[in-house]
């Protein structure tokens, strides 16, 4: 049935499903709590924006590049839409939100295209500078969430709340263009060999702007989520989700070097690391024990993911 | 020959940038400050810039032996908490505080420097990563709520004025900038920064031993912070949990402003130098203008946009 | 004009840093006829390519494609106008099929959507136009050497170009797939397409091609049908150029005893069994068709990437090379092929490059002084005579010889007993050439063991007083220096069994 890189791509995400099945089977055998409706749409809950945004970066990793700059428009997002509400309406403020993030993506695809300064530093910097921008617009945690909106997202029935469904449409819909298109394909080319890109004649300028656009339309799509869960905006909820997008990004199997993996592993990277955090709140672990996990995750997904891979280069 | 005298000319105008950038950060804090400017107001700020100063110092070495380190900021705020706990307001232990936060913050750099030697890992989420695993033992340790304080005694490497017209924590400064401007210039180990950063490659393949030298830089840098964070330590006099945030972009932004490069093996201290007193000026017009953490955030991110593109331009 | 003429350059001319490279070539593509490009290496072919491909901008001369005088703008717009060039680099993508590479930039669309079976067929279909099998579902990356050679050919004939320009793509083929490629050759000819070969075996250029053009030193030296030349004919218009002035005198007498003495080393597959007793005092070169395992025996001695088996004696010891650094500490140096981005440091001043070796020796208590650095690095400087404004100077100012000179003479200061040079002097103007040839000499007579790594034959000739000719990782026959024609290279870096005296 499929034919190409992109059975290879695909088979890159197959140790971050078995992990997260065998984490769900163990889960629910062990404690009885986990397979209450309530804790499954709790967890759907909590995935879904780093689900999202971690599409994002993961287009960028594939491209080569990375966002760091993910963060603070999720924040920024949740405060538009917690503050321009009032002004221009529930969906009015989604659409000035989604706007917003696309503007900040191609803000920094120029800058690393056009200023040459590294992915890495554009982004960090775009990030300080949107996360002031946040702050002046909210200094704390609050504002108003339009009706409309939060109810249009929340709404629910069994386990899935329209929110969780739409980030698996997205899903579906990235996958399918990164592996069936030919822009898809050029992103995954440019990030395996941006020089050979570059030879071929693929529009590489153009494909590092699109990426980055991409990357901030799916973290102010993100921010808009949690906004309408939490029902205010929150200038710095958005810090943790730099590096954990990258790090269900890099569970999920795709590569930092670029140009290997598949979004579709982010998914359940994502859920892996929401689940990590979701069974630590039920053990009553101390809460800032995740900030210890989630770094060593990190750590350790680089170590085995990123050494094994480098070990099937050799020879 | 004659646009290789340029280019050298093009090398002198940065430092020279940097410098007026200087003058004109300092005029505008003077008339920022009104009457309430002095002379004294001045010292004041450059004094609590110190603990930027220092750890921009390891992030300058970090930055020209061709890594980063995003982990600094969490280690100075460890060690805060740390010392503040150890001290617990008594002098007598101001002996044992200071050598069990150093060598905290050293082994942490090992840890940094080891994993990304070893396994040839991208530096910057290695560090970050190791910056989420500190928060969280640091919240851990002292279980959200910090307690303790840091020593009198101690207080007065921040605090002190030497005949009350001169800041001890100055000297401080200059006393680490000076030792390692010396190991950075003067050694062959410090020299060796620049060709590691320049092109490891060709570094390695001149008998250097990039994989020591990376290690040990990570250990320098950590401990430069660690030293920082006892020197913000001895300025606040408590533990906070939130007092190293603001370091680690901060170093970025001033290592960067003096002209050090992202790509290594281009930079200097002394450029180091006034780009921290440009970011220590800067935040205090912030401050004084009411729009503090906002304004911080988004002037680091321009200065380093800025900066880094502007060096880039200057180095074609 | 003639209507057969596809493409024509005219009166091409290019410099590179003052030097001229090519100088008033004229090349004519014509429809259904197969061309010969010959000429030793660095004798501008590639450039000439590069210029009629779109990749280079010429400094003089015009391009008519089709009778009307173009510019390309760049190597994809005159791909799209239909001249396709295969490079001997490859460009393939490892993380792309066999068959997505091929389609690269011609992928058939359903919709907006890429239709992954017909690509497959259609570069299936592509190769087998080629009569050549690989899978289209494996990936770039796990192709050999030949595979990969025959997927650049597929993909630029993926896109029916009028002139197909193909660089050396028998080097790694072997004669099975030589003949297939022939008789593709053949068929693209019939079917009116312009082709280009260039190519270093001589039987290659009687078997598929039309005409010939011969390339020395920048400088076009014939035109003619083949039926018009013999062999002889060819390697006369090839070589040829004065030996004797740009050498420095060999010396006479060459010590006997070995110093450097390599037993059964290899590297994987890609150097086999190789042993050699090595004497102080001389240079040995090592030359062979590109990609023959020089550059990793070259790389294996200095411990970059180290022998898998055999041992290394230096003066009777056995060492154990495993880093750079330990094969300096055995006393041995190496000048890499790349200065750019192996030699030098380009942000760096010439006087820190220069004493990057010495910096320990140079500190005193652990101390360095900028005027010892500096002295240091000024003696290196008069040495090779470095044209230079200031040793403050960044090295990424110095043109390209003065740049392989700043990293030759921070090798000489370290003072080794062996030194390795990779191809010395690739890319290095006329003068920089000579003063490296006559420090090689001076260091020879100071009794360092000098080991010459060159695809320049005029080079291993002139200065080797053993050359050692490498064919698929093994060494096909030595020659001594005196002795060694240009020819005799030439046969036995082509494997054909050596009629030369070997040496004993």
């Amino acid at each position: 049935m499929l034919v190409g890189s992109v059975k290879r791509q695909l088979k890159q995400a197959i140790p971050a499903y078995v992990i997260w099945i065998l984490m769900i089977i163990l889960s629910a055998v062990l404690s009885p709590d986990f397979r209450s409706v309530g804790n499954i749409s709790n967890i759907i809950l909590q995935a879904t924006p780093l689900a999202i945004v971690a599409i994002g970066q993961s287009i960028i990793l594939i491209m080569g590049g990375i966002d760091m700059s993910v963060g603070s428009v999720i924040s920024f997002s949740t405060v538009i839409v917690a503050t321009a509400s009032n002004l221009v309406g529930g969906f009015g403020s989604f659409a000035v939100a989604v706007l917003a993030g696309l503007l900040v993506g191609i803000v920094n695809g120029l800058g690393v295209v056009y200023l040459k300064i590294p992915p890495l530093i554009m982004t960090i910097s775009t990030g300080a500078i949107v996360k002031g921008l946040a702050l002046l617009l909210l200094p704390s945690p609050g504002g108003n969430v339009s009706e409309s909106l939060m109810s249009f997202f929340t709404a629910s029935s069994g386990c899935f709340s329209v929110a969780g469904v739409f980030g698996i449409l997205l899903y579906v819909i990235v996958t399918v263009f990164m592996h069936q298109t030919r822009t898809g394909r050029y992103l995954y080319a440019t990030g395996g060999n941006p020089l050979h890109a570059r030879q071929s004649g693929l529009a590489y300028n153009r494909l590092t702007i699109l990426s980055y656009a991409l990357a901030g339309l799916f973290a102010a799509l993100a921010g808009i989520i949690l906004a309408a869960r939490s029902f205010s905006g929150d200038p710095v909820i958005g810090d943790t989700y730099n590096m954990d997008s990258v790090a269900a990004a890099v569970v999920g199997g795709i590569s930092l070097t670029g140009g290997i993996g598949s979004v579709v592993g982010a998914f359940a990277g994502s859920y892996i690391l929401a689940m990590i955090n979701n069974t630590l709140n039920m053990l009553n672990v101390f809460a800032y024990y995740q900030y210890i996990i989630k770094g060593l995750i990190l750590v350790l997904a680089l170590l085995v993911f990123q050494l094994k891979r480098r070990k099937k280069y050799e020879d | 020959m004659r646009t290789n005298l340029k280019s050298r000319e093009q090398f002198s105008k940065l430092s020279y940038g940097v410098y007026l950038l200087l003058v004109i950060t300092l005029i505008a804090f003077l008339i920022a400050s009104g009457s309430q400017g002095s002379a004294k107001g001045v010292l004041n700020v450059i004094r609590q810039a110190a603990p930027l100063g220092i750890v921009a110092i390891g992030q300058t070495l970090i930055l020209l032996m061709g890594g980063i380190d995003l982990s600094v900021g969490s280690v100075m705020t460890l060690v805060n908490i740390v010392a503040s706990s150890i001290m617990a307001g008594r002098n007598d232990n101001i002996g044992a505080a200071v050598v069990v936060c150093l060598l905290l913050s050293a082994m942490i750099g090992l840890i940094n420097g080891l994993i990304i030697a070893k396994f040839q890992m991208p530096p910057f989420l290695i560090t970050m990563a190791m910056g989420s695993i500190i928060e969280g033992i640091y919240f851990v340790y002292s279980k959200g709520s910090p307690n303790g304080s840091i020593a009198s005694r101690f207080r007065v490497i921040s605090d002190g004025w030497i005949g009350g017209t001169f800041p001890i924590a100055i000297l401080v400064w200059l006393a680490f900038w000076g030792l390692v401007s010396f190991i950075l210039y003067k050694t062959p180990y410090g020299k060796r920064y620049y060709f590691t950063g320049g092109n490891r490659r060709a570094a390695y393949l001149s008998g250097i031993h990039t994989f020591s030298l990376t290690v040990s830089a990570y250990v320098l840098c950590s401990l430069m912070a660690g030293i920082a964070g006892l020197m913000i330590s001895a300025f606040i006099g408590v533990a906070s949990m939130s007092v190293g945030t603001d370091y680690t972009l901060n170093s970025i932004a001033a290592t960067v402003i003096g002209g050090t490069s992202f790509n290594g093996g281009i930079g200097t201290l002394e450029g180091t130098f006034p780009g921290v007193l440009i970011m220590a000026f800067l935040q205090s017009i912030l401050t004084m203008l009411n729009i503090s953490q906002a304004g911080k955030n988004i002037s680091q991110g321009l200065i380093i946009i800025i900066m880094v593109a502007m060096n880039h331009y200057k180095q074609k | 004009m003639d209507k057969n003429i596809i493409l024509a350059g005219k009166h091409l001319r290019k410099e590179f840093h003052g030097n001229v490279v090519l100088d008033d070539v004229t090349i004519l593509c014509k429809k259904g006829v197969v061309l010969a490009l010959v000429g030793e290496n660095g004798a501008g072919k590639s450039t000439l390519m590069n210029i009629i491909s779109g990749g280079l901008q010429p400094d003089g001369g015009e391009i008519e494609f089709e009778g009307k005088p173009v510019k390309f703008r760049n190597s994809h717009h005159a791909l799209q106008m239909g001249i396709a060039f295969v490079h001997q680099e490859f460009s393939l993508f490892d993380d792309l099929t066999v068959g997505e590479n091929i389609m690269l930039g011609s992928e058939p669309r359903r919709s907006c959507f890429t239709d992954s079976h017909a690509l497959h067929r259609q570069a299936q279909k592509v190769l087998n136009e080629l009569d050549y099998q690989i899978d289209v579902g494996r990936m770039g990356g796990g192709l050999t050497p030949a595979e990969q050679q025959i997927t650049e050919i597929a993909k630029a004939w993926v896109t029916r170009p009028k002139v197909l320009i193909l660089d050396e793509p028998t080097s790694s083929l072997s004669k099975v797939e030589v003949d297939k490629l022939f008789r593709f050759i053949g068929r693209v000819k019939e079917s009116g397409v312009s082709v280009v070969l260039i190519t270093h075996r001589m039987d290659e250029i009687f078997q598929v091609c039309d005409e010939t053009i011969v390339l020395k030193d920048g400088v076009m030296t014939a035109v003619e049908p083949v039926g018009n030349v013999t062999k002889d004919d060819l390697i006369s218009k090839m070589v040829g150029r004065e030996v004797s002035n740009t050498f420095p005198q060999r010396c006479k007498s060459v010590p006997k005893d070995a110093y450097f003495e390599l037993r059964n080393v290899s590297v994987g597959k890609r150097v086999q069994n190789i042993s050699l007793r090595i004497p102080k005092g001389c240079v040995t070169g090592f030359g062979g068709l590109e990609g023959q395992g020089q550059r990793d025996l070259a790389r294996a001695i200095f411990g970059i990437e180290p022998f898998t088996s055999g041992q290394v004696l230096i003066g009777g010891e056995e060492k154990s090379i495993r880093t750079p650094g330990a094969a300096m500490k055995a006393g041995i140096g190496f000048v890499p092929d790349d200065r750019k981005t192996e030699g030098l440091v380009l942000p760096l001043s010439i006087e820190e490059n220069m004493s990057v070796l010495v910096l320990d020796r140079i500190a005193r208590n652990g101390i360095l002084s900028r005027k010892r650095v500096r002295a240091e690095a000024q003696k290196g400087v008069d040495r090779l005579r470095i044209k230079l404004s200031s040793l403050k100077q960044p090295v990424v100012d110095l043109s390209g010889g003065n740049q392989q000179k700043v990293v030759f003479s921070k090798w000489v200061t370290a003072n080794p007993e062996i030194l390795i040079l990779d191809e010395p002097t690739r890319g290095v103007d006329v003068q920089s050439k000579l003063e490296i040839y006559t420090l090689i000499r001076e260091l020879t007579s100071k009794g360092v063991c000098i080991l010459l790594f060159s695809s320049d034959m005029l080079e291993l000739i002139g200065m080797s007083d053993v050359i050692h000719v490498m064919y698929e990782g093994r060494i096909s026959g030595s020659i001594n220096g005196c002795e060694a024609t240009e020819e005799a290279l030439m046969s036995l870096s082509s494997g054909v069994s050596p009629t030369v005296k070997k040496e004993g």
